[in-house]
């Protein structure tokens, strides 16, 4: 990973607390609170193959949500990291090149997370939640990152091709037209 | 071992979530403060936004609209100043009857405008930020309440930002009454619906048996009764809305009742609230 690349996840992770807490909008069209992150840690997960980004996504996503509920510190750092290291390590078995793909892969992670969350939360607390709640706030949670992680993608491609370096190559055509 | 560095990383990672798990709580809470404190002026950013917006949108309300919210306006500060007036009679003769019986005169509440900055991001708790702190005067344990009725309390409270426990999450209990029985209960929360609370302990309304050991009052409890804060265990001060009574059903072995109370306050569009400052 470059250091563009390390300072935009930065900004995303922080852009994507800040709009589940802070964007009621989003909280209201969803019908309960909702992240960016797990389709953030799936981009970053698959993208980039260095441990450095689910390492952004999952502690610094992670410290910054946590900081915001009552959820003990911590724990969703470990359920965005166990997750995220798991898809980093095993993304060459994981198709992912297609947005169907993409959205597959999004609408687990978006499940997977929340629910390891809520075990290792109710392993240490006792909130009052009943089970057809839980799993219909995690059916949610899938729903929403499903639909968002090929928007993160294609989002983060966009800003690479606007912000990085491109070999410039002369074609037949290129060449013509210029008068070469 | 560092030529595998993904394995130092998950090593690293592992140890900081025990360590941050075994933080005593009252170190958390600030950990926790100073982490949030990174996105705060994204509030503020925010918020001038919203202000923006509204300054906007007010260019464009017609005159005809204005002239006639302000007629409204008007005949209801009329309305309003009557009621004041005739408040202020009963609040006279209260405190006069209250020193002849030798009762301790009531403390006026001092309302701290605030408005909600964040929420919860997890979907099982029930909290949120509000952009009023410790410089304002607001303290842990102080309560919160709208217009509509009672909101919460404070958890935590830092120099310009505190964090409010909202009814129903299963951290912020309430003792309550019914105010049309007089029954005394606590409110709980209730899972399967944040808009809904669970109103337990309450006595049973039959007349007493002959050897009865049960407490019983002569009321029946119905659908509709409203319930709002008692006043007891000394957090919440007392007749605060809470809500009104759904429905009724026996516990604990028919030993007592519990009532599912619909909440005054709608938790999802809570956007400006009061903070009860001593």
């Amino acid at each position: 990973m470059n250091r563009d690349q390390i300072i935009s996840l930065f900004v995303a992770v922080y852009l994507a607390v800040y709009a589940s807490v802070g964007v009621d909008t989003l909280r209201w069209l969803m019908g309960g609170p909702v992240s960016l992150l797990p389709a953030l840690l799936v981009y970053s997960a698959i993208q980039h193959p260095s441990f450095w980004g689910v390492t952004i996504v999952g502690v610094v996503g992670g410290l910054l949500q946590d900081s915001f509920s009552s959820t003990p510190l911590g724990i969703s750092v470990a359920a965005l990291f166990a997750v995220g290291f798991t898809l980093n390590r095993k993304r060459e078995y994981v198709m992912h090149q297609l947005p169907f793909a993409r959205m597959l892969l999004g609408g687990i992670v978006g499940f997977v997370v929340p629910l390891l969350g809520f075990i290792l939360t109710v392993l240490t607390e006792s909130p009052a939640v009943s089970v057809p709640h839980v799993v219909w706030r995690l059916f949610v949670s899938a729903a929403f990152t499903a639909i968002a992680t090929p928007l993160i993608f294609r989002l983060f491609q966009r800003l690479h091709r606007t912000f990085s370096f491109r070999t410039i190559c002369d074609t037949s055509v290129s060449a013509k037209v210029s008068g070469t | 071992m560092l030529k595998k560095p993904h394995i130092v990383a998950a090593g690293a990672v592992s140890l900081l979530v025990i360590l941050l798990l075994s933080l005593p709580t009252g170190f958390t809470h600030q950990v926790k403060r100073t982490i949030s404190g990174l996105l705060m002026p994204f509030f503020g950013l925010s918020s001038a936004a919203d202000k923006t917006a509204k300054k906007a949108g007010e260019l464009i309300v017609p005159r005809s609209v204005l002239t006639e919210e302000n007629r409204k306006l008007k005949e209801e500060v009329q309305q309003l100043k009557f009621q004041l007036s005739h408040t202020d009679t009963i609040r006279n003769e209260n405190d006069k009857l209250r020193q002849m019986i030798g009762f301790a005169q009531r403390v006026p509440w001092k309302l701290k405008p605030a408005r909600i900055i964040a929420r919860d991001p997890a979907n099982w708790w029930r909290t949120a930020e509000i952009n009023v702190g410790k410089r304002d005067g607001v303290f842990v344990n102080a309560p919160v309440i709208t217009t509509h009725g009672l909101v919460g309390k404070v958890v935590s409270s830092k120099t310009g930002r505190s964090q409010i426990l909202l009814l129903g999450d299963a951290n912020c209990q309430a003792a309550a009454i019914v105010q049309d029985t007089g029954e005394h209960g606590i409110v709980k929360a209730y899972s399967a619906d944040p808009s809904i609370v669970t109103l337990t302990y309450l006595s049973k309304g039959n007349n007493a048996q002959e050897g009865q050991t049960v407490v019983t009052s002569d009321f029946d409890l119905r659908p509709g009764h409203a319930v709002a804060s008692s006043g007891l265990g000394g957090v919440f001060p007392a007749g605060i809305p809470i809500g009104k009574i759904i429905d009724i059903r026996n516990v604990g072995y028919g030993l007592y009742l519990e009532a599912r109370v619909r909440l005054t306050v709608n938790f999802s569009k809570l956007d400006k609230v009061y903070v009860v400052v001593p």
